[in-house]
């Protein structure tokens, strides 16, 4: 046995540590129990609050008409019952119609919580902002769109976010000119979010969306594209075959394609034909030839006749597709490639099968 | 001066330097932790405008082709891909790759969808290993493929899902995991939140075990019966979800779960796919991914979603758990030796600079300094060339840090997901927390010791394979399924040569 070489350790040291530990690890067992108990307490109180006013509420929203006395009372509860019931009735907003949508409508504006909205959205916090902006998409009204707009240009990201789906729920055609501003911005708005609201919006969408065809950056032209035919706006085809034929950017002659089929013009047939050829890039031929089965003009069977023999698979694969939407003259055409051997009666067999359970899959699915 | 003096001064020395490294990982697994609540936090506030009718009614919601590679799971089969099919998505279609089952996965899954053979043309567009036999489809309208295949093991099934899949996106989740019925919208949604940025997402697994299943749906959450499962409830909550939202925050996230990722299909393509040689392939593609996008100038993020949840068994017995922490502390060394370039090099961001040095420290090394840290103790003490009172220091810094950790990461689930309701639950998971640290965390630092010298001596990998005997659920999904019902055996491995 030789002397401890190690340097010595307190024995105060070592109690001391050996308490702050001790006090730490009980610090964060009870904190996990206080947690659990706090929250189930508080899931508890809440629970208690919302059912003894629910009732009321679903009467409210199932009656056929506006019973004054149910109103009266749901007025009448008591702040910290609203506070508990508000997120049930918001959340009501998006599952009723009509008078019932009205009556919720009405009931929120008389409890505050509009005004409230209002005010939110002018808050430090990004959360109450988000939050503010969701009940404002959700009940609408005066000056409504003009708050939503605003928070377009918020600092937060999902503010941003929210202002957008709330712009498309209420589909105003105020905001469309500045939900495509959104498009050119930088940072930019959530892309998907804002060609879905445009969606919403419609035809008003268009004149905005056609203002902003020939910015310099690629993309936004490419989500211009995009959006045109989300809208489905048929006039702006020729627009959209311009694009498909002459921009350098691939990705924006790709999305020109697909919004030409989404928009369903026969005069853009023989430009989406040509975008299949062999000399343009796999992508765009893929989503051309996905595009003729959307047409679903007959003149386009032969060419993507031809193109199930190609030898990209997803070109083949594609085309098959397209001519299985093609009736009657697509699947025609299939069902004699079928008949022969080698890769494209293969595809031609896979796409007349897949044909089938995709129609039997859209009589089930809303 | 003595060679015993010598020594003994060695021995001090390693001991301190131990007791260094202990304080530095659980500090770094604290900066995570940190990390992840503040992810939480954004996540939770979210949650009630997240959209998600939104994204289910918006048209360019992308779609995804959930790929499940199955090799004999006939206990779970039907009830996952039933769970997959009532999945909350748009545009989805279930890709079922059977690897050569010798059980009666197929069969049980011909029974049920009533399958029929149909042509398809597979493209090649990433490497497989073993020919696919036969494709199958219902003739019923159900988004449901499954694939027949020679073995080839699980990246190469999941690569031919690669193959068969058509959607945008491609999910990969293992055949017995359970989703959340939001969980494909939840963990698709930055895709469409950043999509000229986003190439991966990958969710949350957590343990199912003796839990109440009903139509693939986790009605009942509780902890497991055995103390093995429970512990690792705990283990996957410190380390896979509060560790991986850590990583996400700092866009180093280098792990995604083989059982329930996402990803861009064209990407995956681009980059080869899975890699059929290495263990740990989830690993591996992650890190492939991060690469080749920064060899190609590719700004990109793989993001951590943290809600909702793939649940799937864990092991129940120490020969079978042993099993699978060598194969992932082996996939891992592999992973890092084949990546090693990227390791300290700032080319790669902070995959290269904080992620990768983080995995090669505290994790690959971990056991390695444990063990020898526990013997230097002893070594020590024997000799007399450890002070008791230092000992006693050593002690209570290693295990009370390591206690301490995992109690706060049972904080952070109490005050976010809290998804076990019960009292006794609770209580379960605060022993768990102490008890851990003795015995059960040695235990998995001789696994991965193992595993790592599995690695260094190479030779071919031999996978480890849970036998599942089913769901604890209360009632069968769509009739009787051979072998399914409660969860009484812990899995059996059995030796699966790939």
């Amino acid at each position: 046995m030789i002397s401890p070489v190690s340097p010595s350790v307190d024995r105060d040291l070592l109690i001391v540590a050996a308490v702050c530990l001790a006090v730490v690890l009980v610090a964060l067992a009870l904190a996990v129990l206080v947690g659990r108990w706090w929250l189930r307490v508080t899931d508890a109180r809440r629970a208690r609050l919302v059912a003894s006013a629910r009732p009321w509420l679903v009467q409210l929203v199932a009656g056929d008409d506006e019973d004054p006395v149910v109103v009266e009372r749901l007025v009448a509860v008591d702040p910290r019952t609203w506070r508990a019931l508000e997120p049930v009735t918001v959340a009501m907003l998006g599952k009723v119609r009509g008078e019932a949508r009205t009556a919720v409508v009405g009931l929120l504006e008389r409890r505050g919580s509009v005004e409230r909205a209002m005010r939110g959205v002018h808050r430090r916090s990004a959360v109450v902002r988000a939050r503010s902006a969701h009940l404002l998409g959700a009940v609408g009204g005066p000056g409504t769109t003009a708050q939503l707009v605003r928070l377009l240009g918020d600092r937060d990201l999902e503010v941003r976010a929210v202002a957008v789906r709330a712009l498309g729920r209420l589909a105003d055609p105020m905001s469309a000119t500045a939900l495509v501003h959104g498009l050119l911005r930088t940072p930019p708005l959530p892309h998907h979010l804002v060609m879905a609201a445009l969606r919403q919006i419609g035809p008003a969408a268009v004149p905005p969306l056609l203002a902003a065809v020939d910015r310099a950056d690629d993309l936004v032209r490419a989500q211009v594209a995009e959006a045109l035919g989300l809208v489905g706006a048929v006039a702006t085809a020729p627009v959209l075959v311009v694009m498909l034929r002459i921009d350098h950017s691939t990705e924006v002659r790709l999305r020109a394609a697909r919004a030409l089929g989404r928009i369903g013009a026969p005069v853009s047939v023989d430009d989406v034909i040509a975008a299949t050829s062999a000399r343009e890039p796999l992508a765009l031929r893929v989503t051309a030839a996905e595009a003729l089965g959307a047409l679903g003009a007959r003149r386009a069977v032969p060419v993507l006749a031809d193109l199930v023999g190609d030898p990209v698979h997803w070109v083949a694969h594609t085309a098959a597709a397209s001519l299985a939407a093609i009736r009657p003259d697509g699947v025609a055409a299939l069902t004699r490639l079928a008949g022969r051997s080698g890769s494209a009666a293969r595809h031609a067999q896979e796409a007349l099968v897949a044909a089938n359970a995709k129609r039997l899959l859209a009589t089930v699915r809303p | 001066m003595t060679a015993l003096d010598v020594i003994s001064t060695v021995i001090v020395v390693a001991n301190w330097f131990v007791l260094a490294y202990f304080l530095l990982l659980n500090t770094s697994y604290l900066g995570l932790i940190l990390l992840a609540v503040r992810e939480f936090r954004r996540h939770l506030r979210r949650r009630p405008y997240a959209g998600f009718d939104e994204a289910y009614t918006n048209p360019l919601t992308l779609g995804v082709s959930v790929v499940m590679p199955a090799h004999n799971e006939e206990a779970t089969i039907v009830e996952s891909v039933n769970a997959m099919l009532a999945l909350r998505h748009p545009l989805f279609e279930v890709v079922v790759v059977d690897d050569g089952s010798t059980d009666g996965t197929f069969e049980v899954l011909r029974a049920h969808f009533g399958l029929v053979e149909v042509p398809r043309v597979v493209p090649d567009d990433v490497p497989t290993r073993g020919a696919i036999t036969a494709v199958h489809a219902p003739p019923a309208a159900v988004p449901l493929v499954v694939v027949r295949k020679e073995n080839g093991g699980k990246a190469s099934a999941n690569n031919t899902g690669i193959n068969v899949a058509v959607q945008p996106l491609v999910c990969m989740v293992d055949a017995d995991s359970l989703l959340d019925p939001d969980a494909l919208l939840a963990v698709a949604r930055p895709f469409g939140d950043d999509p000229e940025h986003v190439v991966a997402t990958g969710g949350v697994v957590r343990a199912v075990n003796d839990s109440t299943v009903v139509a693939g749906r986790v009605t009942e959450l509780r902890m497991p019966r055995t103390w093995l499962a429970r512990t690792q409830v705990v283990e996957y909550l410190r380390a896979f979800l509060l560790g991986r939202s850590g990583w996400s925050a700092l866009n180093a996230l280098v792990v995604v779960s083989g059982a329930f990722g996402l990803f861009r299909r064209d990407v995956l393509v681009e980059t080869g796919g899975l890699d059929v040689d290495t263990i740990g392939e989830d690993a591996e593609l992650v890190v492939r991914l991060h690469r080749w996008l920064r060899d190609h100038r590719r700004h990109a993020r793989v993001v951590f979603v943290p809600e909702p949840v793939a649940w799937t068994e864990v092991p129940e017995s120490l020969r079978v758990l042993g099993r699978q922490r060598r194969r992932w502390s082996r996939g891992l060394a592999e992973v890092l030796w084949k990546h090693r370039r990227m390791i300290g090099n700032p080319a790669y961001g902070a995959v290269g600079t904080l992620a990768l040095p983080f995995y090669v420290l505290f994790e690959l090394l971990a056991p390695v300094v444990e063990l020898f840290g526990l013997v230097a103790l002893v070594v020590g003490l024997l000799l007399g060339a450890v002070d008791w009172a230092f000992a006693v220091l050593f002690f209570l810094v290693a295990l009370g840090y390591g206690v301490a950790l995992s109690l706060v990461a049972l904080v952070v689930e109490e005050y976010s997901f809290h998804r076990y309701r019960g009292w006794r639950d609770l209580a379960v998971a605060l022993v768990v927390a102490v008890v851990e640290n003795i015995g059960y965390r040695q235990l998995t630092a001789v696994w991965r010791l193992r595993g790592l010298v599995d690695a260094l001596r190479g030779g071919k990998a031999e996978w480890g394979r849970m036998t599942r005997v089913g769901f604890a659920s209360a009632e069968p999904a769509g009739g009787p399924v051979p072998g399914s019902g409660p969860v009484t055996h812990p899995g059996e491995v059995v030796p699966d040569v790939r």
